[in-house]
């Protein structure tokens, strides 16, 4: 598999072990969390297999073109413009809510609007990066974060206030009925591989999946799961979570680095995570840009041959986050992803579906053409 | 340079200029901020209900060669909740009072046998507030062990940080609760947390913490002596420089433990606990005797040694026992063992009164110390 996919993978999974998938996954631990977790591992690793498997036939195309290719006109516009705003919502959210996670946390004296800006300033230069550099951006702040991540994530599971016994009570919750809003919660860090659609394009080389890689993926994936739903138990406590609104900023705030330049774990473990959300909200971004750029795009806008069509998006991106982030309240804010989460299902069909009349369509094409 | 250049040019001048407008919004200079480094709770004097909040702050100087002692200021005030005091008190001084920095919350004593979830919502309530601070509580009033400037304290130090935690004193008779865990163990069913009781002498020149205190639900509470301080301390937090006098037959032995171990199991008659049992391994040497050694007689020392310790071990379990206090966390080892849909806490707490304890202690001496 190429390293590129490996990264889409696991970095939407480190990015979720944050914010909105803990809270709703502690939200129903009395209520089969358990089963659900597993019941998405399952689908998730079938689910990066069949999309993988799906784009083999087409290398170096992106899904608007095959779309454009291979299917309807009309099907195609509807189905572009589903997938740009489901890429927007998801970048959109996730800056929202790292906004307020900063305002609660690290600048509690700050406007909520300038922390804002600067992220999206920020962003928005990494969204009009060409594809190729925004890969090659991404493979370096990987691998300069994973290491710290790995150190941050062993030292919570390490800490010796950490109390085991709580995780297996949690565990003794295990003969409940998987709950679909848990389901879509935890399946939600494990799809991060439909970012191919667009990336798809630049990605040549070993554009394949076996048993293997398969394995990695399940495991990797249920390493973090398990990560983001038990290991916050350990140290907030079981049946006594379910009120707390950031459960693992709570977890890593009571970690203490004895010896560390900085004794609170907190900061780093803010900081590094922060990165990772930027470089994970610039994909979306740049995903969500690229497919409504071939949902629709002005002619006017360009002007003695550069194309204005990008930062004409980038403004509504703008716009739209920053009305939405000035208004929304945290609960509310945990509520609408929520509700993105559970309409997840429809998004995978969507996106399955039409990859299979992509498949079709691209059959009988060719049979034409050997004709 | 084209023309789309200069342009570039100009955008990037203008975001460095609008830089400088950045730092005036929000960041308050140092100078500008107190830091409060001990927070104080009492019940409240002038009102029925109520807190007295007293703040412990440390001013900031300019030089640590000026200073021959650490300064502080301190603040209390009244208020219905806690919230409501400090929000008064940051009327009474000229500037903002920051919390991040607070590290110590001491409880006066008596406050622990009321609830306590009220006044600990506000410390987990608020995002600044650390959750690895430390909690203890004090005798005879916050107010008073806040005031305490110990004459060890050096400059630009606060001791109240140094005693627990192992950051300056290590000592197996004080007690490290944070106050995640407090919260945690106190809200969580089968486990009840220990706190540290901080005492002052009669001149108010010493802090002295060396006892605790056990806190269960609805207001029950345990002092646990310092002796027996020391013996839940060494078996849950596996605190070091642990020693011990074993007294037999006229020899008397000082062991200085140095690795102890714990585990325990619970073991089930028809569906019900009926046993705990507590093995415990101890490996250390012997620091002080009366008599003359043998190193050949080791295991003969050990044997001593590890009646006299189970003993004192067993105290302890039958006077938790008695009060049906658990800080050990029997009860949430006993939750583990089986599903949820059998409640298995109810039967727990049934059985707890009636329970056996078992302990098995293993000690071993390395060595007699540098002579025989």
């Amino acid at each position: 598999m190429n390293r590129f996919l490996y990264y889409f993978i696991i970095l939407n999974m480190i990015v979720n072990i944050v914010v909105e998938v803990p809270k709703i996954l502690i939200d129903y631990s009395h209520q089969g969390a358990i089963t659900s977790i597993i019941f998405a591992l399952i689908i998730g690793a079938s689910l990066t297999w069949i999309i993988i498997k799906l784009f083999r036939p087409f290398p170096g195309r992106s899904l608007p073109e095959l779309l454009e290719l291979y299917t309807p006109n009309w099907l195609n516009k509807l189905v572009l413009l589903y997938f740009s705003l489901n890429w927007f919502i998801a970048g959109s959210l996730s800056i929202t809510t790292f906004t307020l996670l900063l305002k609660r946390f690290l600048t509690p004296e700050m406007s909520s609007y300038i922390i804002l800006s600067s992220f999206v300033v920020l962003v928005s230069y990494g969204v009009l990066m060409k594809t190729r550099s925004l890969l090659n951006s991404m493979e370096i702040i990987m691998i300069l974060n994973i290491p710290i991540v790995v150190f941050l994530i062993a030292k919570v599971y390490l800490d010796e206030a950490m109390d085991w016994d709580y995780v297996k009570v949690a565990m003794t919750y295990v003969n409940n009925w998987p709950n679909y809003s848990a389901v879509t919660a935890a399946l939600y860090p494990l799809i991060g591989i439909v970012n191919i659609i667009i990336f798809n394009r630049y990605l040549i080389s070993k554009m394949d999946m076996r048993l293997k890689q398969l394995f990695i993926v399940f495991l990797t994936g249920a390493l973090i799961l398990f990560t983001t739903f038990f290991i916050p138990l350990g140290y907030i406590g079981f049946g006594i979570s379910e009120n707390i609104q950031y459960p693992w900023i709570l977890t890593s705030d009571s970690v203490r680095l004895k010896y560390g330049l900085i004794e609170r774990f907190i900061f780093i473990f803010l900081l590094i995570f922060l990165s990772l959300s930027f470089l994970n909200i610039t994909i979306h971004w740049h995903v969500a840009q690229k497919l409504f750029e071939a949902f629709y795009r002005s002619k006017k806008l360009i002007v003695k041959g550069k194309d204005l069509n990008p930062y004409l998006w980038l403004v509504l991106f703008w716009g739209i986050t920053f009305l939405v982030a000035g208004r929304m309240t945290e609960y509310q804010l945990f509520l609408l992803g929520k509700y993105f989460f559970n309409q997840q299902p429809l998004f995978l069909i969507v996106l399955i579906g039409s990859l299979m009349l992509i498949n079709r369509g691209a059959k009988k094409k060719w049979a034409k053409s050997a004709e | 340079m084209g023309k789309v250049g200069r342009m570039k040019q100009w955008i990037l001048v203008l975001l460095l200029l609008s830089s400088t407008l950045l730092s005036a919004c929000a960041f308050k200079d140092i100078d500008r901020r107190l830091f409060v480094s001990v927070i104080g709770i009492d019940p409240a004097e002038k009102m029925e209900e109520g807190f007295k909040v007293t703040l412990k702050i440390a001013i900031p100087f300019g030089a640590i060669k000026e200073a021959s002692r650490p300064t502080f200021a301190y603040l209390s005030e009244e208020g219905e909740t806690i919230g409501e005091a400090i929000r008064m008190l940051e009327t009474h001084v000229d500037k903002v009072l920051e919390l991040g920095h607070m590290k110590t919350i001491v409880v006066n004593e008596e406050l622990l046998k009321g609830d306590l979830q009220e006044f600990m919502n506000y410390f987990v309530r608020r995002g600044d507030l650390q959750m690895i601070a430390y909690v203890t509580a004090a005798r005879p009033s916050a107010e008073t062990i806040l005031r305490v400037e110990p004459k060890t304290e050096a400059p630009a130090s606060i001791s109240f940080y140094n005693f627990f935690g192992g950051t300056g004193t290590e000592s197996p008779f004080i007690v490290t609760t944070y106050l995640f865990e407090f919260r945690r163990d106190y809200l969580g069913e089968g486990i009840d947390p220990v706190l540290p009781i901080m005492e002052t002498n009669e001149d108010q020149s010493e802090l002295i913490v060396n006892k605790s205190i056990v806190i269960g639900q609805k207001g029950k509470t345990l002092e646990l002596d310092p002796l027996l301080t020391k013996q839940y301390n060494s078996l849950v937090h596996n605190a070091s420089g642990f020693s011990y006098k074993v007294n037999k037959d006229g020899l008397q032995l000082l062991l200085n433990i140095d690795h102890i171990k714990m585990k325990f199991k619970i073991h089930s008659d028809n569906g019900k606990p009926s046993k705990v049992i507590m093995t415990i391994n101890k490996v250390g040497v012997i620091g002080e005797s009366n008599k003359l050694l043998s190193p050949k007689k080791l295991p003969y020392y050990d044997q001593l040694a590890e009646q006299t310790l189970s003993a004192k071990v067993r105290e302890l379990l039958h006077k938790l026992q008695e009060e049906q206090l658990d800080p050990f966390g029997f009860g949430l080892r006993y939750r583990t063992t089986k599903l949820h849909t059998s409640n298995p806490y109810k039967i727990w707490k049934e059985a707890y009164p009636e329970i056996d304890f078992d302990v098995v202690m293993k000690i071993n001496l390395k060595s007699t110390g540098v002579t025989e």
